[in-house]
Parts: C-alpha cells; sequence; structure tokens
C-alpha cells in the first residue's frame, strides 16, 4: 500500500464463471474506475459498499478492515460508510427533494448549504422527484449521498443519458465537490470524457481485472487503455496555469514553457489540465517565422513508433520534461530523416489544445 | 325510505366492517412486509397457513373460531372472566370479518411491498438509515395504493361476510345481524322477497362507494407522485 492511499483492496468473485480479482490502492480526490459495459465496474462497487456479500479478499479503509474473509465476517453496508450514487438516481417518490435529503443528513446547515450551493440544488428542495429533470435528479441523488457524510462516495456512472451539457456540469460538480468536502470519490464510468474531466486518478478495469492504474496521464497512456476504450489516437495531458492573456489568448505555464490557448475566461493562476491529440502537432527541424503557429515548443525525439499507415513520433520538451506525442506520415518520416535524439520544434496550433477542466486557486 | 330494521343492519354492517379493516390492516400490514421481505424456513407453511380462509369454508373458519373463542374454550373462558367475550356479540362479527379479510389484505399489500424497486432497499442502506426508518418513511408510502387497495378489498369482504359470521356470532337483530344475515332472514321468512331485494341492493352501496373512494385516492396520489412513481 503506498503512502498516500486511503484504501487497499483485494477482492475476488465469481465472473461469467471465471474468478476475477481486482486489487488496487485507492487514493485521495477524484479516482474514475473506467472500463468497458460488463468489465465489472458496478460489480466492484457493490463489493466496496458491502450491497454483494458473496466476495471474498480484504478491503481496509483508512486503517478499519471492512473486509477479511481470512479472519472476520465482513462489515454490514451501514458500518461502512461508503455512499452510492447508482445510474438510477432513485429518490424516493413520496417525498419531496428537501425531505430525500434531511432523510439520512450528518451535516450541519453550514455544510449543508455550501453543498447545496456547489450542486445548484437550493431551488429544487421543494419539489416532488418525478418533477425534476434527469440532470436535477442525478445532482440530488448527489447531494442526498454527500448529505450522509460518506468516508467515501462512489458514483456510478451518474452521467448516462444526460446531454453534454449537462454531463459537463455533472463533471465539474463531482470534481468541486470531492475537493470542496475533502470526501474521496470513485467515479464508474466507461467514457474517456468523464475520465478525462473529472478525475485525478484512473483504474481501467476489463473482467474484473484492473490493467492499469496510476494517475490519470499514466492510465491514458497505456495500451490497454488504447485498446478497451477504442481511443483513436494519441495524445497527451498537460497540467498548466493560467499566467496572463495576450493578445484575446490565455497564456499557460506548463512548467518552464508556454502554451497560447483559446481564453475561455480562466482567471489568472487557474490550474488548467490540457489535452493535445497527436494528430494535432506538426513537427519542424527549425523555428519558423510568420506562420499561424502560435506554440512552437523545442523537444527531442525520444522514441518513434511506426504504425501501418503512419508514424507515431514521442517527444520530450526541452524545458520542463513533459512527453508529447506527433503522429505524422511516413513520408514526412522520412523526408525528415528522423531519429531517436533528434531536437525538433512541435508546431501546435493554439485552438488544437483542448482545456478539460480548470481549478481556480 | 330504509325501514329500521334495514337502518340497523346497515350500521352494524359498516361498525363491524369498518372495525374488522381497522383492527386487521396493521396486522396485514406488518405480515406483508415479513413475507415480501423475508426468507426463511417455513416461509411456505406460514404462507398457506395465512391463506387458509381463502380455500376452506367460511362456515369452518367460523367454527375453529367458535370453538376457540367460546366461554367453553380455553381463550373463551378467560376472555369472558374479564368480561370481553366476543361469541354472539357484533365484537365476534367484526373478528370472523377481518379473519375471512386478513389474506386478501396481505396478498394486496404484499404484492405492493414486493414491487418496490432494490434500488430504494440499497440507497436506504448505503445512508445508513435504520429498518424502522426505512420501512415507515420508504417503503409504506410507496405501498400507500396497495396498502388502500388491500383496505377495501378487506372492507368489501367484511361487509359481506357471511358464512364465518353466522357460526361464530350468529344471527341475532339488533347485535350481530348484518346485511348478509338480514338478507339471508328476509329470503327465508315468506313474503320477505321485497324486504330481501331491498336489502341486496343496500349490500351494493358500501361496496361501491368504498371501489369508488379507493379508486379516487389512488388517482389522486398517482398525480401526486408523478409517472415516474
Amino acid at each position: 500500500m503506498t503512502s498516500s492511499a486511503i484504501a487497499n483492496i483485494d477482492v475476488s468473485w465469481q465472473m461469467n464463471g471465471a474468478t476475477a480479482n481486482a486489487a488496487f490502492d485507492l487514493m485521495p480526490g477524484v479516482t474514475a474506475l473506467i472500463g468497458p459495459s460488463g468489465a465489472g465496474k458496478t460489480t466492484l462497487a457493490r463489493i466496496l459498499c458491502g450491497l454483494k456479500v458473496d466476495a471474498s479478499g480484504s478491503i481496509v479503509f483508512n486503517g478499519e478492515t471492512l473486509l477479511d474473509t481470512t479472519n472476520s465476517p465482513p462489515l454490514f453496508v451501514k458500518a461502512r460508510n461508503i455512499g452510492l450514487v447508482m445510474q438510477d438516481p432513485a429518490l424516493f417518490p413520496t417525498m419531496t427533494v428537501k425531505a430525500n435529503i434531511l432523510l439520512a443528513c450528518a451535516l450541519s446547515a453550514a455544510e449543508l448549504d455550501v453543498i447545496l450551493a456547489i450542486t445548484d440544488t437550493a431551488s429544487l428542495l421543494g419539489r416532488m422527484p418525478a418533477t425534476l429533470s434527469g440532470g436535477e435528479a442525478r445532482r440530488v441523488a448527489i447531494v442526498r449521498a454527500m448529505a450522509a457524510r460518506p468516508a467515501l462516495l462512489i458514483l456510478d456512472e451518474p452521467m448516462n443519458g444526460l446531454d453534454p451539457k449537462r454531463r459537463r456540469e455533472i463533471m465539474a460538480l463531482v470534481r468541486s465537490l470531492a475537493h470542496a468536502s475533502d470526501t474521496p470519490v470513485l467515479l464508474i464510468t466507461h467514457q474517456l470524457e468523464e475520465m478525462l474531466f473529472s478525475a485525478d486518478n484512473a483504474l481501467l478495469i476489463e473482467a474484473g481485472h484492473i490493467l492499469a492504474a496510476g494517475p490519470v496521464e499514466t492510465v491514458l497512456s497505456a495500451t490497454e487503455t488504447q485498446r478497451l476504450l477504442g481511443i483513436d489516437d494519441a495524445g497527451c495531458l498537460l497540467t498548466a496555469t493560467v499566467s496572463g492573456r495576450e493578445d484575446q489568448l490565455l497564456v499557460a505555464d506548463i512548467g518552464g514553457a508556454t502554451l497560447y490557448i483559446a481564453d475561455d475566461g480562466e482567471p489568472d493562476g487557474a490550474t488548467l489540465r490540457l489535452r493535445i491529440m497527436a494528430r494535432d502537432i506538426a513537427l519542424s527541424p527549425k523555428k519558423l517565422d510568420g506562420i499561424s503557429v502560435l506554440n512552437q515548443l523545442q523537444a527531442k525525439v525520444s522514441g518513434i513508433n511506426e504504425g501501418p499507415s503512419d508514424v507515431l513520433v514521442n517527444l520530450t520538451l526541452a524545458k520542463p520534461g513533459l512527453t508529447l506525442q506527433s503522429r505524422i506520415t511516413k513520408k514526412s518520416c522520412t523526408a525528415m530523416q528522423l531519429a531517436k535524439g533528434d531536437t525538433l520544434f512541435c508546431l501546435i496550433k493554439a485552438v488544437a489544445v483542448k482545456e478539460l477542466m480548470s481549478e481556480t486557486p | 325510505m330504509l325501514t329500521p330494521v334495514e337502518i340497523e343492519a346497515l350500521g352494524l354492517s359498516l361498525k363491524v366492517a369498518l372495525t374488522a379493516t381497522i383492527v386487521t390492516l396493521p396486522f396485514a400490514i406488518a405480515t406483508a412486509y415479513w413475507l415480501a421481505r423475508s426468507e426463511f424456513r417455513g416461509k411456505i407453511f406460514i404462507d398457506t397457513l395465512i391463506h387458509i380462509p381463502l380455500v376452506v369454508p367460511p362456515v369452518v373458519v367460523g367454527y375453529i373460531l367458535l370453538i376457540s373463542l367460546a366461554p367453553t374454550g380455553g381463550l373463551g373462558y378467560w376472555l369472558e372472566n374479564i368480561g370481553l367475550s366476543p361469541a354472539f356479540k357484533w365484537q365476534g362479527a367484526a373478528i370472523a370479518s377481518g379473519v375471512m379479510a386478513f389474506p386478501l389484505m396481505v396478498r394486496s399489500i404484499r404484492q405492493a411491498f414486493e414491487a418496490e424497486s432494490t434500488a430504494y432497499s440499497d440507497v436506504a442502506l448505503t445512508l445508513r438509515l435504520s429498518r424502522w426508518t426505512k420501512f415507515r418513511r420508504i417503503s409504506l408510502p410507496l405501498a400507500y395504493a396497495g396498502i388502500l387497495s388491500g383496505a377495501v378489498l378487506g372492507f368489501a369482504r367484511a361487509i359481506g361476510e357471511f358464512g364465518a359470521t353466522i357460526t361464530f356470532a350468529a344471527n341475532i337483530p339488533g347485535l350481530t345481524q348484518t346485511l348478509p344475515l338480514a338478507l339471508y332472514s328476509a329470503a327465508q321468512a315468506p313474503g320477505g322477497e321485497a324486504a330481501a331485494a331491498r336489502l341486496a341492493l343496500l349490500c351494493l352501496i358500501p361496496a361501491l362507494a368504498s371501489l369508488f373512494a379507493s379508486e379516487w385516492l389512488y388517482r389522486r396520489t398517482k398525480r401526486r407522485l408523478g409517472a415516474s412513481s
């Protein structure tokens, strides 16, 4: 168990006639449990909560043993204090939103007000669940679960069936709530976008086995992730800090180097998560003047992977030591006579840098 | 206009049926919840026992009540000593009606509890609600329509009860003669056809009124909860 982990989990269960085994450490913040449909995500969540009891192994959470099938009976659901929001918000239909939230509320009025403000649900308190939209119902279900002050909150595909705008709202909300309340969140999803927008760490699961674990950047670059999630192009994640504005563009510091990106109104000092796809990075042997591409970052070729139709070039930025990937044609690779160790300039259009999330200081 | 005998029989029928329904309902709710939520050895036996009044002739139920609760019996002797013997009294008619209505009420209410989504139980557990809170705040309100339906069925069964009542409480005008018993007496009496027809019509009134009230309350609840419920 790593020193910063809050939970150590090693559980096994029967799944489609085979034994599934998920072993991983859970870190603070938002962790995405990502995998294709039928990978065992929901089953694992139910094992963690104690709702599925025919599992073996051990779960140690914050130093407390929730499950240790070799030595003691498992703790009951209520003793585990793990909140669960399922795909079906399951708001109790005979009571108002307020009654739903207050039913198991363990927060002070001030604490609850903070959560209501973050989730923008205060105006819904007097409504009956049947009158809520899908997004509103999900938000209320999350507030209800948070109000019980869980030690860990599991969100099982809370964005399923929502339109893109509502998905973005919930994704931002998950992160804000987790950080504002200091509650670790396990976000179950099969959508790459949800992992990239919301999570600090990720666990890739297939057939009940954890194939990759670690920071989102690490899991994203794992070949299993690209295969399982059908990622059509490589790309990289960068963490940047807004350092100012120039000619209606944001100036983002990525640890010594500067990136110009589209201005979405983020304040100075805000931390951004940026994604740059390999296909959006062109390569040049020298810095070019008089072209439209604003970002020209010096980098060293650290690897060249030839595919059937093109080449994926791995690059290490000279200043911050970050890695980028560029997808170019074989013809370009041959013409440039690329070799490992070459120094190049990565040409990145400002509008090609996608801002996934931002956090104000 | 109703004759004094008819008014008396109607009043007694309503008193007996309402008492039977109100007293039996909590037991029916508890039994239905227990059967819907629990798995245990012998459940099928308990289930069968509860449904016996539905399949045996009502007169058998009345007879069992008579030998159990009559002043000569053990429990009946004790009840007689403390002045609560129900045999041949309107309370006896209410007990007979309640026993006959019980399985119908349990069936209807149990279906409502069983229809509750397991997601609510999962949420209640992860919210760390006590069993009592979960029952009182979630399951009971969700089963409202089923409970209402069970109560109405029970009331209708109680108001039409004949066999068990006449066996256990007898057919004493003004004391235990409910509408069906009055109808039976009228039909047996020479020239009582007209009175019997009037009583038969009278039997319909509380039954129809209860069904109408039930439907109205059901629709009102459905509107309040919305289509999702």
